[in-house]
Order: C-alpha cells, then sequence, then structure tokens
C-alpha cells in the first residue's frame, strides 16, 4: 500500500480500462491508461468531449471503479475499497472541486466549508469555524461567509467550492472543468488559487476542456479516445 | 450532528406548505389516536367511579307481582345473599298544566332514601322525598321540568296535584326519550296505586363472582316461584328481555357498548394514520430523489451512510417532534370536551379534568416512531446511493412505458389530455400508494353511509313489512278479544285490529335440563290468520290455524341456542310451569331478536287466559307520522271511555310505528355523528395526501414546466394540467372503492348489529356512491390548486437556469 508513498507518487494507475454498457454491447471509455503523478505537481488532464476525462478524474477520486487495472491513490488501492471506506478515504485525502460548485444550497458558505470537518471529525468542533474562516479568507470570501450559495456569484459559489475541498487539509485537490460555468476574468482568479494550493505543496489535477488554460499548467496529460496521446511536462514530454 | 443541523431547519423553513402538510398529517393521526385513548379512558375511569359510590346491587330482579317486606325479609335469609333490597317503579302520566299533554313518567319509590343499600341514589338539590313532596330525577329540565314547584299526576285514571322539592341522581336510571323519571314514597305510591310494595328486587353478595351470584339469582327466584311470583332478570339498561339478572359492580353497565364504540372509533383513527404515513413516506421519498445529488456531493466530500442516515433521520424526527406539539395539545383539549359529552350524557358530573398520560405516551410513541418507520425505506435507500450514480447528467428525461407508447398511437384526444394522463402514472408506485389513500377513504365514507341506509331501511323499509300496523298499545288487564276487537273496528279511523298475547320466560332445547344460561324469550300469541304481521321466513314454515304447540322461533336465538327445524323447545314460565313446542320456521324480526312466535290460542291456554289479551294491535286509516300519533290519542280517549284502562308504555315503548322507527334511529344517533366525523376526518387526511404528491410533483417537474412555457403553454393549460391530475386519481380511486365498499359495508353492518343485538340488514343506497363522487370531485379540486397555483408561477429562466444541486 506505501507502493506510491516511498516514491513521493501521489497517483499511480496501471492499466486501468472502464468499460460502459450500451444496450447489447460494451463501450470501452478508458484503454489501458496508466501514468503517475508526483507529490507537488499541476497536472491538466485535456481532451475533446467524450474522451474519458471525466471517467479517468472518477476513477481517480473512487467516483467510480476501473473494470480492469488498478488505482493507487495517496498511497491506498482506491480500486479495491468498500463504498464507506471510499467516502472516508476521500474526506480526508482528496478535496473535489466540480463544475457546478455543488454547495448545499441550505448552508450558508461558512458551513459549507465546514461540512467535510463534520464529517472527518479531524478538528474539535471548536476548531472548525475557525479554520473554515480561515480558508474563506485564503479565498477572499471572509466577508460572504454567512450568505447562502444562492446569493452570490458563480465565481465566489467556485471559490467558495475550493475552499470546501480544502477543508480537512488533504493532500491531493482534483478540479473537473472548474472554469466550465465561469467567465475569463473569474477563470483567471480560481486558477491563481489552484497556483496558491501548488505553492503551499498541494498536488493538484484538473480536468478541462480550454487549452488555454492547459496551457499554463506544468503538465498536461491529453486523452484522446480512452488513451493517453501526449504526456508533456515542461515542455518535454513523457510519452 | 455539526452543520448539517441548520440545513434541516431551513429546509424546513423554506418549504413551509411541505412541512405543515407532513406535520398535520402527522398530527392528525396521532391526535386521533390519542383522543380516543383518552376519552375512552376519561369516560370509563368516571362512569366507572360513579358506578362504584352508587354501591350497585349485583343481581336485579323484575316480579310478576309486587312483593312485600317479608317476602324481601325472607329472601334476605338465603344463604349467601349479602343484602336484598326492594323498590318500585309504577308508569304514571304527568303534566305541568292543564293546558299541557299528559306524558309518560316512570315513578321511582325507595324504601328509605336516608338509608339507602344499594344503587345510592344523589341528593343534587332540594330535599328527599317526603310524605308531602316529591321529587324529580335529573335531566327533568329537558322535559320542563323546574327543580321545585307542582305538577299532575295521573294514575289509575285518578290525577293528582303534587309538591315536588329535590333533584335526585341514580347511577342506574337516566331519563330518555320522552320518559321523565320522578321519585317518591310507598305512602305516595299507595295514594296513587294503592300498594305500597315492590316490583323490583336488588340484592348483592359479599364478593362479586358471576357464577356464583346466577346461582344465588335463582336460589332467590325459585323462592319467589314458591310463593307464586314469576321474576325476570332487569338491570340497568339491559331490560326484562335480555335475559340477564347480573352486573358487575365494578364496571359500569354501559362499559361493553363504550368499549365497542371506541373499538370501532379507534380503528378508524389508526386507518387515518396509515393513510397519513403513506403521504410521509411519498414526501420522503420525492425529498430524498431530490435531494439524491446533495447526498452525493456529500459522500463525495466524506459524508459516510451511516452519517447519511442519521440526518434524513433526525429531519423526520423534527417532523414528529412538530407534530407531538400540535396534537398533544389538541388531544388533552379534545379528549376533555368529548369526555365531557359522554360523561354528562350519563348524566354523571364529570368532575375534576386530568390528561390521560398513557394516552400522550402513545400520541409521542406515534408521533416520533411512526414516521421514521415510514420514512426508513427511502432513506435507507437513499442514503445507500453511490457517488456516481447520484451526481447525475442534466436535462429533462422520463421513463418511456407501455402507457406513454400507447397514448401515443392515440388521435383524438387533445394533447393536454394525454399529457395529464401520461402524467398521471408517471411515478407508479407513488400513484399506488395514493391510490390507496384516496381509495381508503373512499371505503369508509361509503361504509359509513351504508351502515346509515341499512339502519334505516331495517327499521322503516324492513320493520313496516314485517309489523303492518301503525299503532299498538297494551291494557293493563288482558281484556276479552271478541268485545276489544269489535269495540276497536267501531272507531272511525281503525282499518283492521288484532289482539296478541305475549310472555316472557325462558327457553331451552326440550332434552336438557335447567341451566343458568338459558336464553331469555319472549313468546309471541299470534291470531291465525293475521294481517298486521308480515313475517320473514328464513327456514321452514309460518304458523297456520291448525297449529298447536308449533314455535317460530328468531333465527338469532334458534342459532344462540342451537335449535333447528323440528326440534322440540321448553319454554320455562318461572311459578307458570314449563311447556314444550315443537319448531316449525326460523325468522327474521329486528326489533325482537329472542322472539318465539306461537299460536295464540295454544299460548293463552297455557297462560289460564283463554279469550284474553292485554296487547293490541291496529292498522290506521292514516299512516303518516302526524296521524297515528293523533289517532293513538285519540284512541286512548276511546278505551277510557269505555272503561278499558291502557297501561302507560307500549311493548314497543311508543304508541305508534313511526315513533317506534324515530327512537330507534336515533338510538344510533351518536354514534352515526362520530363515525361522520371520523369519515370527514379520512377525507381531510386523503386530501391532504393528494394535496402533497400534486405540490410534489409540480416541484419535480419544474424544468418540463418551464420548458412547456418556453414553446407557448399558457397558464391556464399548465394549471390544467395539475387539476386534471388531481381529478383522475380521485376519480379513480371512486371506481377502485366502489366494488370494495359492498363487502365492507356488509361486514360494518353486520358487526354494528351484533354489537347491539340488533338484527340489521344490509341494505346498499347507490346515493351513497353519488355522494362520495361529489366529495372526492370537491376534494380533489380543492387538494390540486395550490400545486397549480405554485405550477402557474414558475418561471422559464428559474427552472431552465443551471440548479447545481
Amino acid at each position: 500500500m506505501n507502493q506510491a508513498n516511498t516514491n513521493h507518487v501521489v497517483i499511480e494507475l496501471k492499466n486501468v480500462f472502464k468499460r460502459f454498457p450500451v444496450g447489447d454491447s460494451e463501450i470501452t471509455v478508458l484503454k489501458g491508461l496508466s501514468f503517475t503523478v508526483q507529490r507537488g505537481e499541476f497536472v491538466a488532464i485535456v481532451g475533446p468531449s467524450g474522451s474519458g476525462k471525466s471517467t479517468l478524474l472518477n476513477m481517480i477520486t473512487g467516483i467510480d471503479r476501473p473494470s480492469d487495472g488498478e488505482i493507487f491513490v495517496t498511497g491506498h488501492a482506491v480500486h479495491d475499497m468498500s463504498e464507506s471506506r471510499l467516502a472516508t478515504w476521500r474526506g480526508e485525502h482528496v478535496g473535489i472541486v466540480f463544475q457546478f460548485f455543488q454547495l448545499l444550497p441550505a448552508l450558508s458558505l461558512l458551513h459549507n466549508v465546514m461540512l467535510p470537518m463534520d464529517f472527518a471529525q479531524k478538528y474539535a468542533p471548536r476548531e472548525r469555524t475557525q479554520q473554515a474562516m480561515r480558508l474563506l479568507e485564503m479565498v477572499g470570501l471572509a466577508d460572504q461567509a454567512h450568505k447562502l450559495p444562492g446569493m452570490v456569484s458563480g465565481g465566489q459559489q467556485q471559490r467558495a467550492a475550493i475552499a470546501r475541498a480544502m477543508a480537512n487539509d488533504p493532500p491531493l485537490v482534483v478540479a473537473d472543468e472548474p472554469s466550465g460555468n465561469l467567465d475569463s476574468h473569474t477563470t483567471g482568479q480560481i486558477f491563481d488559487l489552484f497556483h496558491m494550493l501548488v505553492e503551499k505543496g498541494k498536488t493538484m489535477v484538473m480536468v478541462t476542456h480550454d487549452l488555454e488554460l492547459a496551457r499554463q499548467v506544468p503538465r498536461v496529460i491529453e486523452i484522446r479516445d480512452g488513451r493517453i496521446t501526449r504526456d508533456k511536462n515542461n515542455g518535454r514530454s513523457t510519452l | 450532528m455539526g452543520v448539517l443541523r441548520y440545513k434541516i431547519w431551513h429546509e424546513l423553513w423554506a418549504n413551509k406548505a411541505r412541512t405543515l402538510q407532513v406535520v398535520l398529517i402527522i398530527g392528525i393521526g396521532a391526535f386521533a389516536i390519542g383522543l380516543i385513548i383518552a376519552t375512552r379512558n376519561i369516560v370509563s375511569e368516571r362512569l366507572g367511579e360513579a358506578w362504584r359510590a352508587s354501591s350497585p346491587a349485583m343481581i336485579w330482579l323484575k316480579t310478576s307481582v309486587p312483593v312485600d317486606d317479608e317476602t324481601i325479609a325472607v329472601l334476605r335469609r338465603i344463604d349467601g345473599v349479602e343484602d336484598v333490597e326492594g323498590f318500585a317503579i309504577v308508569n304514571v302520566e304527568w303534566r305541568l298544566r292543564d293546558e299541557d299533554e299528559w306524558s309518560p313518567a316512570r315513578l321511582i319509590v325507595r324504601d328509605d332514601y336516608e338509608d339507602q343499600r344499594y344503587n345510592r341514589l344523589t341528593l343534587l338539590g332540594g330535599e328527599w322525598p317526603r310524605r308531602d313532596t316529591f321529587a324529580v330525577g335529573q335531566g327533568g329540565d329537558a322535559f320542563g321540568i323546574p327543580e321545585r314547584g307542582q305538577l299532575q299526576i295521573r294514575a289509575n285514571d285518578r290525577e293528582h296535584v303534587v309538591q315536588f322539592d329535590g333533584v335526585i341522581a341514580d347511577a342506574a336510571f337516566q331519563p330518555k326519550g320522552d320518559v321523565a323519571i320522578l321519585y317518591g314514597t310507598r305512602d305516595q305510591m299507595y295514594d296513587l296505586v294503592g300498594s305500597r310494595d315492590f316490583d323490583r328486587i336488588m340484592a348483592g353478595a359479599p364478593v362479586y363472582d358471576e357464577a356464583t351470584l346466577k346461582e344465588l339469582a335463582t336460589q332467590i327466584q325459585r323462592k319467589l316461584e314458591k310463593q307464586g311470583i314469576n321474576s325476570s332478570g332487569d338491570p340497568p339498561k339491559e331490560g326484562p328481555s335480555s335475559g340477564k339478572r347480573i352486573t358487575n359492580p365494578d364496571r359500569h353497565f354501559s362499559q361493553d357498548i363504550l368499549d365497542g364504540v371506541f373499538f370501532i372509533l379507534g380503528t378508524i383513527a389508526v386507518f387515518a394514520l396509515i393513510l397519513g404515513l403513506f403521504l410521509v413516506y411519498n414526501t420522503i421519498s420525492a425529498v430524498i430523489n431530490q435531494q439524491i445529488s446533495q447526498i452525493g456531493i456529500m459522500k463525495a466530500v466524506g459524508a459516510s451512510t451511516g452519517q447519511i442516515l442519521g440526518h434524513y433521520l433526525m429531519a423526520v424526527l423534527i417532523y414528529g417532534l412538530l407534530a407531538s406539539v400540535i396534537a398533544i395539545p389538541l388531544g388533552i383539549v379534545g379528549s376533555r370536551l368529548l369526555s365531557d359529552y359522554a360523561i354528562r350524557s350519563f348524566y354523571v358530573e364529570p368532575g375534576a379534568f386530568r390528561p390521560s398520560l398513557p394516552a400522550i405516551g402513545v400520541q409521542i410513541a406515534i408521533a416520533l416512531l411512526a414516521p421514521l418507520l415510514a420514512a426508513l425505506v427511502p432513506i435507507f435507500s437513499g442514503a445507500r446511493t453511490t457517488v456516481r450514480d447520484a451526481i447525475s447528467t442534466y436535462g429533462l428525461s422520463a421513463e418511456v412505458g407501455l402507457l406513454e407508447r400507447l397514448l401515443a398511437k392515440v388521435k383524438r384526444i387533445s394533447r393536454t389530455w394525454l399529457l395529464t394522463i401520461s402524467n398521471t402514472f408517471r411515478h407508479k408506485g407513488r400513484v399506488f400508494l395514493t391510490q390507496i389513500t384516496l381509495v381508503l377513504s373512499g371505503l369508509i365514507f361509503l361504509t359509513v353511509v351504508s351502515v346509515y341506509d341499512s339502519t334505516v331501511y331495517t327499521f322503516s323499509d324492513v320493520l313496516f313489512s314485517i309489523a303492518r300496523f301503525n299503532v299498538d298499545l297494551q291494557f293493563e288487564e288482558p281484556e276479552r278479544i271478541s268485545r276489544v276487537e269489535a269495540l276497536t273496528l267501531s272507531h272511525p279511523d281503525v282499518e283492521a285490529v288484532e289482539m296478541w298475547g305475549f310472555s316472557s320466560g325462558k327457553l331451552r332445547p326440550a332434552d336438557q335440563p335447567e341451566t343458568e344460561d338459558d336464553a331469555a324469550v319472549v313468546f309471541v300469541g299470534v291470531p291465525l290468520p293475521t294481517t298486521l304481521y308480515g313475517p320473514q321466513i328464513r327456514a321452514g314454515r309460518w304458523l297456520i290455524p291448525e297449529d298447536d304447540h308449533a314455535v317460530v322461533l328468531n333465527q338469532i336465538l334458534a342459532a344462540e341456542i342451537g335449535i333447528g327445524i323440528g326440534d322440540w323447545v321448553t319454554f320455562d314460565q318461572g311459578a307458570a310451569g314449563e311447556m314444550d313446542w315443537r319448531v316449525v320456521g326460523l325468522s327474521f324480526d329486528p326489533l325482537i331478536t329472542n322472539s318465539a312466535h306461537v299460536p295464540r290460542q295454544a299460548l293463552l291456554r297455557e297462560l289460564h287466559s283463554v279469550g284474553k289479551a292485554n296487547t293490541i294491535w291496529i292498522r290506521t286509516t292514516r299512516t303518516d307520522a302526524a296521524g297515528e300519533a293523533a289517532i293513538a290519542a285519540d284512541l286512548r280517549r276511546f278505551y277510557e271511555e269505555n272503561h278499558l284502562e291502557l297501561s302507560i308504555r307500549p311493548p314497543f315503548k311508543a304508541d305508534t310505528a313511526s315513533e317506534v322507527t324515530r327512537q330507534i334511529v336515533n338510538e344510533f344517533g351518536v354514534l352515526f355523528v362520530l363515525l361522520a366525523v371520523m369519515a370527514i376526518i379520512i377525507g381531510l387526511v386523503g386530501s391532504i395526501a393528494l394535496n402533497g404528491i400534486l405540490s410534489l410533483n409540480v416541484l419535480e417537474r419544474r424544468r418540463e414546466i418551464g420548458m412547456m412555457r418556453a414553446i407557448g403553454a399558457r397558464s391556464p393549460t399548465i394549471a390544467g394540467l395539475f387539476v386534471g391530475e388531481g381529478l383522475l386519481l380521485g376519480w379513480l380511486s371512486w371506481l377502485i372503492a366502489l366494488p370494495f365498499s359492498l363487502p365492507a359495508g356488509w361486514l360494518m353492518t353486520r358487526a354494528l348489529g351484533e354489537m347491539l343485538n340488533m338484527g340489521l340488514i344490509y341494505h346498499y343506497a347507490p346515493k351513497g356512491a353519488l355522494y362520495w363522487l361529489g366529495v372526492i370531485t370537491v376534494l380533489s379540486v380543492v387538494a390540486s390548486w395550490l400545486p397549480a397555483r405554485q405550477a402557474m408561477r414558475v418561471s422559464v429562466r428559474e427552472s431552465l437556469a443551471y440548479d447545481s444541486i
């Protein structure tokens, strides 16, 4: 289980396949993917629509399981874990930022950020509010803390979602099309936050269809038809 | 719980209508059940207290002739008897002023009001009866009798003006119908009717034991028979025809009937709760469905299945807590009002009110646990959803099943109606549960109407086909049949007349020895052939003029003693001896369920009263209620003028058939009111459930509604879809309930008849179905109106904009 840790490898995929039933037949969305991500890396996964990007992200976060192959994330065999174990593991090890923000509409921004802390029980109850406020400050939303998601803009919601992703200080943050619903200015703000997280030592994996955005990321993995066609790291391709 | 508690409160407040529906429906169920339990407990306790405080007798007998003090003393010496006390009931007439009509009253006479051993009366005001003053029974104000004053009493054709100055409460006798109760002394009774002796005996034993008391009662009766005195049981409320002689001093004499009534009401209340829980199930299912992506997100950020479960179960628990906040105080107030009403109807003071703690405990348990149970399945199902399944794609989608494919081929119905039909059956599980609620509401309503119709049918249509007379009267003494019939026929308003003989006693199979449990029977001597009685024969045949010791038994009586056609039975008349009769037929008679019809001449011969009888049945020229009453009053005067003395109370407690029917149906009155109230509650529950379901449908179809608006649908069209859905669901439930209402009504009618020991004939009147169709149509429209308004207010922009969760 510690195979990934000794090499500072946060994510390791080994020959991962994913098939989906369609009527009487099957389609194979991921065709034998293998790659690793080191601690502190900022990786963008790009590809056309239907290429399997989001499916790949679901594999990494344990939201979905591979049909074949192995996946190790933060030293855990994600492909083998039960649903309940996965939920607990996610709370402690992975922060997820969704395209559509996915904040609970009935909770304020502050409470949305505190929610993962309540699940993971990592912080004492009295510390959670302070910790959440610090995170909201980090993303520039301390003065909006008590507002409901419906009362703030899309960009503010996404920043709150990033703060939520950081609630339990996970080593890995994944983002699925984080700027899909945002304008270019707001996208820039979000991207700056991601860079800040990486500078703080987090490992960042981002799925995007925005090639302009992907160019600003140190490492880009391109997927087409379920296969990695390019894995470019600081201008050097690893394929 | 953490911050999720804010989510619960926010959602409760943001969805006020839904919260109110769920809380109300749980609250109504808990309230109804608590109300019935509390009322039953309070009424039983208070009536029991009042009953025990009166030191009730354990043995109650009515004698054929009055007994004197010496006889009472002899009975007192029977081994095992603790004490014996006699009293008398004399039928008299009273009026306040000369211009008033005479009304019947019962004059109750006790030996010593200051020293009562059994059935102790309570002086509520004024003074006990003494030499120059009577007293009036509690409830006299209902007859216009004040607490003190003067009134006229008529007995034995003599009128007396008497003073009265006292109001007495009697645990065993309550005034009802048109019979007031008066109390007097033995000397006053002598002045009125020429006798000081008692025709009622009360006795007791040191300990209540039914078997021992039955034996003691038999010994008392045998002692009386040796003196040529017949006797029969006459406990409170039951009367001589019941055959019962014993009452339990620890249990109010009406407790059995009360238990039966409360059982029926309690069952209906449980139904109301169950129907409400269907709405809870549907609502929680819809909420879970609506929040499935939120569940997915919570799991994505680390929530375990258990934490999700805990969150939603807590939300349901809060619904239950809010429901109990409504149900408990309402239940307390309601039980106070209802128990006061019920207790006062027995002329007992309710006393200090104490809320029933067991009822409150049951209400809390129901309000908290019942919705939790109803919500378990959808919550478990939702909580176990995986993140992947929960975070779905967006857009409009729906299953396309057989109904949709069939509707797609229909040509001549508007698309709006096709859409309404398709929408109605989209969530088949939800439709199924909604239908159960509405169908049960309809069933209960239709059953209540059936029971009412059956009662009226039995005691009007059927009764009038059996009893073909309008007036029935009884003479004080047997009178010569030929003289009375001829005299009566000379009255211009009389069409036909017959004199009948009556005698009561015990009945058993002829080959069995006498036992304590021999059935009480009323032998009815029939003039053959009769034109005033139309027997409803269920087996065998009716009597013919050639019959001698032949008997036609009421089928209920025959079943009770296990007798069939061709068997012999022994009729035990106590001191008058026994006689055997052969069963030739079984009949149905709703009025006297322990009747045994025999040839009049055979009965009168056995009673040593050949050619004389004391009951007269008359068919009059007028058959309306007012006409019958006028002719009956005129006939009373007619007989008086011809020196024929009538008793105040005829066999069936009223002079005319219309009045008998009215009194019997009125006795069911309170029960029908209670059943009707429960039917209304059930209907409301059904309506709230339908409203809840339609509101959920609006919520879930917001995007679809927005799309329809985007392509040109106007508000009335949108509203019409949901009102149409409500109507379809309502009418469908009506169609389903109809066939089931037939056996349900039959069962309920039969159960009620058995409970009240009356032969009720089930009668289905189609008007009940039409009433319910009207009610369910109105309820469906009302229930769907608010959701329809919500649907009309959905804007295109809001519904089609991305809604993240």
